[in-house]
């Protein structure tokens, strides 16, 4: 693992790795008020550009997990326990599942840069209790809102289209 | 190298109105050529309005009646800032997609693939934007009332 941007910030994820975006989707509203409930954009298999929100890539980190440290079993009882949570509250079964997951090497990731040639995103490394695996995506603390949205289709376009659950047991390639 | 330096940091409210590629040469609109023209279908952009702003309302109620862990509801600052964009923009740039994110952001895409212009409007209520289209439209920290709507138009084409 690489060392620290700065002294405040948890390592980043070795360029190597490759990090997984789990996507969910359910039968009820619980994405969205309307349309098909997935955080997915069925016309082109990608993340819908709305997941990627500033707040997340500025301040709270967009969730990933790393490959080497995860599996499906781990995928599927975080969809368990969501849909647990969200049926609870609702009443009935909501129907949570994980619906697969983006994979993207961190090199690539790293490799999106602005007009300038500076590096927009970096991953860290930020395990927590009960999820080793866990990282996140952030954005360079000098980049402007318009400039975060001026690469984040090339994030969206990184992490690919949607590759079933059973993709986080194979291999890195 | 990790970014490059900039004016504004990533919790700082950047203000600006320096709308970058096109500039802020009002004379631009002074010939017939470039003055936006008339919606050819008004009762058309009028009803998209209504249906826009329907569903910004239908939208907000939604994640204000589903809020948690994982959904949080626009603030009051994007919804009025939301509700007033959608209301000032001109009658030929009313097609666009809207979109909220989990976190209350609120999202409108303009066309789709590498023309595509997003505008973000995030909890401080103020408006952000980027597209390219041989020039590049971008501005961050916009309040609705001083967005640049006849620059939305000539971007629009």
């Amino acid at each position: 693992m690489e060392a620290a941007p700065d002294a405040n910030s948890p390592p980043l994820v070795d360029p190597t790795e490759d990090v997984c975006r789990l996507c969910f989707s359910a039968k009820f509203p619980v994405f969205r008020a309307s349309g098909r409930n997935t955080q997915i954009d069925d016309t082109t298999g990608m993340i819908r550009l709305e997941e990627i929100a500033w707040k997340d890539l500025a301040e709270s980190g967009f969730s990933l997990q790393r490959r080497s440290l995860y599996s499906l079993a781990d995928a599927q009882a975080e969809a368990e326990r969501r849909n647990t949570d969200k049926s609870g509250k609702r009443g009935e079964d909501v129907g949570y599942r994980l619906d697969g997951v983006l994979i993207a090497q961190v090199a690539s990731i790293n490799a999106i840069v602005d007009p300038a040639g500076g590096q927009v995103f970096r991953v860290l490394a930020t395990p927590k209790d009960g999820a080793p695996a866990h990282a996140e995506v952030r954005i360079g603390p000098a980049y402007a809102r318009h400039e975060f949205l001026r690469h984040r289709d090339d994030l969206r376009r990184v992490l690919g289209q949607l590759r079933a659950p059973a993709a986080l047991d194979m291999p890195q390639d | 190298m990790y970014g490059q330096p900039c004016e504004l940091s990533a919790n700082e409210f950047a203000f600006s109105n320096d709308v970058e590629g096109l500039g802020s040469d009002s004379s631009w609109f002074d010939s017939d050529e470039h003055r936006p023209k008339a919606s050819p279908q008004p009762s058309r952009s009028y009803a998209l309005r209504s249906s826009h702003l329907a569903r910004l309302r239908a939208q907000i109620e939604w994640a204000q009646t589903n809020s948690d862990d994982e959904i949080q509801p626009p603030s009051d600052a994007a919804r009025h800032c939301a509700k007033a964009f959608i209301e000032n923009l001109p009658h030929s740039c009313v097609d666009f997609r809207l979109a909220i994110s989990h976190n209350g952001e609120i999202n409108f895409f303009f066309g789709d693939g590498a023309g595509m212009l997003q505008i973000l409007i995030d909890d401080s209520g103020h408006l952000s934007f980027y597209g390219e289209r041989n020039e590049e439209f971008s501005g961050s920290g916009y309040r609705a009332e001083e967005f640049p709507y006849m620059q939305l138009v000539k971007f629009l084409g």
